[in-house]
């Protein structure tokens, strides 16, 4: 496993010099928490395949939220990095827009070694995890 | 509903793909685009676990993300291509969109293809076809061998006489191809349908009753004309397949090979006396190829003949049973037809030495081409 060679308690605190990521904690672009339209599009048109997609993200996105949690608890920025770029994959299939700009900039944080990035990356991704699961269990199944 | 099910339902034949991703969504989508098209689907969420599974499910297609924990996808495709398989797996890669490093990485592997993530359905259905069209080639190319050995295995102790036979056919086209005469018709597809349909040669022999074909000694002229009709037998078996399958190619050649391969360029020859250039290229490319290939086995009524003196023979008759621009390429190519016959030796020696049973590979008793004693008796050779 690839462990980064960092200080986590510093890391949170910006240090001087170090290249900042924008993290919008309050998205005011176009982005969609999730885009029906595009998901149903996604699944040809497929209610079966809708239904059983949303089930298995309802069902998973809590773990992964767990399993993120607890690399962060852990400081490692590998697993961290993992977790995030595959947190963007599932988003991007499932056209949870802000999901996956959320994990893409964690991901980012990590993979450039950015630690004053990572705990508002993480915040917010952790935000965009619930949102999506808030909007999914309002009734995001209908076709 | 959906294009996929329409389209590709009739198309899959159940063919088995293990879809490898650590993202539970790819999966169920994976998962459901291709049970909806009509493939046997099975489920790794890495690397190893692939591995595993490959074992009982035997996939022909795998598709895998790159980045997993335990072993990621380029680990898989080298663990894959290091394996010794019967069968050959075609693997795609699932890839990020900006991640051409990791595609490069993965078709140095040994992958197939690979699919932008998220991929579309559409994509990955045409992805999908390609990879199905190679593993078919494949399919054909085992098909055509398996079909000329189930022949072969009738005519008995002939060894690896298949696999010479395609491998001289190969040579000598290869040598002609360089003669400026030929360089315009003989291509490099030439030499690979010749090296496909060439063991095909013999297939009518499964027509021939056992009393002929394995008779130990010389056929009487009445046995000789029903030998001969291996010919036709095998011309029109492949007649019908070519028919059926205009688009096959290699069918019309398979063809030409199994009924024109004992015309002789001096018109002398069977089942139609063909002339010259009558005869098509890839039979007349066969007939030196099965005679030399005769004259260099040893048979029970006659010993093996060096290289030299089948070579000899086979000059001898440049210009009445062969094409002399063959006895040319014959000519160039003489050392590795000498070596092609050393190395199949070899081969076989080694196989029979390892072998619990050595009949399978040698059979004493019976007598392979007899007929073709018979015939050299009657007409050079």
């Amino acid at each position: 496993m690839c462990y980064y060679s960092f200080d986590f308690q510093n890391a949170l605190v910006p240090q001087p010099g170090t290249k900042m990521i924008s993290i919008q904690r309050h998205d005011s672009s176009q982005r969609l928490i999730f885009d029906r339209t595009s998901f149903v599009a996604r699944c040809i048109g497929s209610q079966e395949l809708v239904d059983r997609l949303i089930a298995v993200l309802l069902e998973t996105l809590p773990e992964q939220r767990r399993s993120l949690q607890k690399a962060i608890e852990n400081q490692v920025v590998a697993d961290i990095g993992r977790i995030s770029h595959r947190l963007q994959g599932t988003a991007k299939n499932v056209c949870a827009d802000r999901l996956s700009h959320a994990a893409s900039l964690l991901e980012l944080a990590c993979t450039s070694n950015d630690m004053a990035s990572l705990q508002p990356a993480f915040a917010n991704l952790y935000m965009q995890i619930d949102a999506l699961i808030d909007e999914l269990a309002r009734g995001a199944r209908r076709i | 509903m959906n294009s996929l099910k329409k389209i590709e339902n009739s198309k899959t034949d159940g063919l088995r793909i293990l879809i490898v991703d650590d993202d539970p969504i790819a999966l169920e989508m994976l998962d459901y685009f291709l049970k909806e098209a009509g493939y046997l689907v099975e489920r790794a969420s890495n690397g190893i676990q692939a591995i595993e599974k490959m074992r009982h499910f035997c996939p022909r297609i795998i598709i895998s993300d790159v980045d997993m924990p335990e072993m990621n996808g380029i680990e898989l495709c080298r663990a894959i291509r290091s394996r010794q398989s019967y069968q050959y797996m075609y693997v795609i890669l699932l890839t990020c969109h900006s991640d051409s490093k990791n595609v490069l990485l993965g078709l140095d592997a040994g992958a197939d293809d690979y699919l932008s993530k998220p991929f579309h359905h559409e994509e990955l259905r045409l992805r999908l076809e390609g990879g199905r069209r190679l593993l078919m080639l494949e399919g054909r190319d085992m098909m055509i061998f398996s079909l000329a050995k189930l022949a072969e295995s009738r005519d008995t102790d002939t060894g690896t006489h298949l696999e010479r036979i395609r491998e001289y056919s190969k040579v000598l086209s290869s040598a002609l191809m360089k003669n400026p005469k030929w360089e315009n018709i003989i291509d490099a597809q030439f030499v690979e349908l010749i090296y496909l349909t060439s063991p095909l040669h013999d297939v009518g022999k499964v027509g021939i009753p056992d009393n002929i074909l394995l008779k130990p000694g010389k056929l009487t002229a009445d046995e000789f004309e029903v030998m001969k009709r291996h010919t036709l037998i095998g011309g029109e078996t492949l007649y019908a397949a070519a028919q059926a399958h205009p688009e096959a190619s290699f069918m019309k050649m398979a063809l030409d090979i199994a009924l024109k391969h004992h015309e002789r360029w001096d018109g002398k020859g069977y089942p139609f006396g063909l002339k010259g250039e009558q005869i098509p290229l890839s039979a007349r490319i066969v007939a030196v190829a099965d005679v030399y290939d005769a004259l260099t086995t040893k048979r029970v009524y006659k010993p093996a003949f060096s290289h030299d003196e089948a070579a000899a023979i086979i000059y001898e008759s440049r210009g009445t049973h062969f094409d002399p621009d063959l006895i040319d390429a014959f000519q160039d190519v003489e050392e590795q037809m000498k070596a092609i016959r050393l190395q199949l030796d070899e081969a076989r020696n080694e196989i029979a030495k390892g072998a619990p049973d050595k009949s399978m590979y040698l059979n004493k008793n019976a007598v392979p081409d007899s007929w073709m004693m018979a015939n050299s008796a009657q007409s050079a050779f």
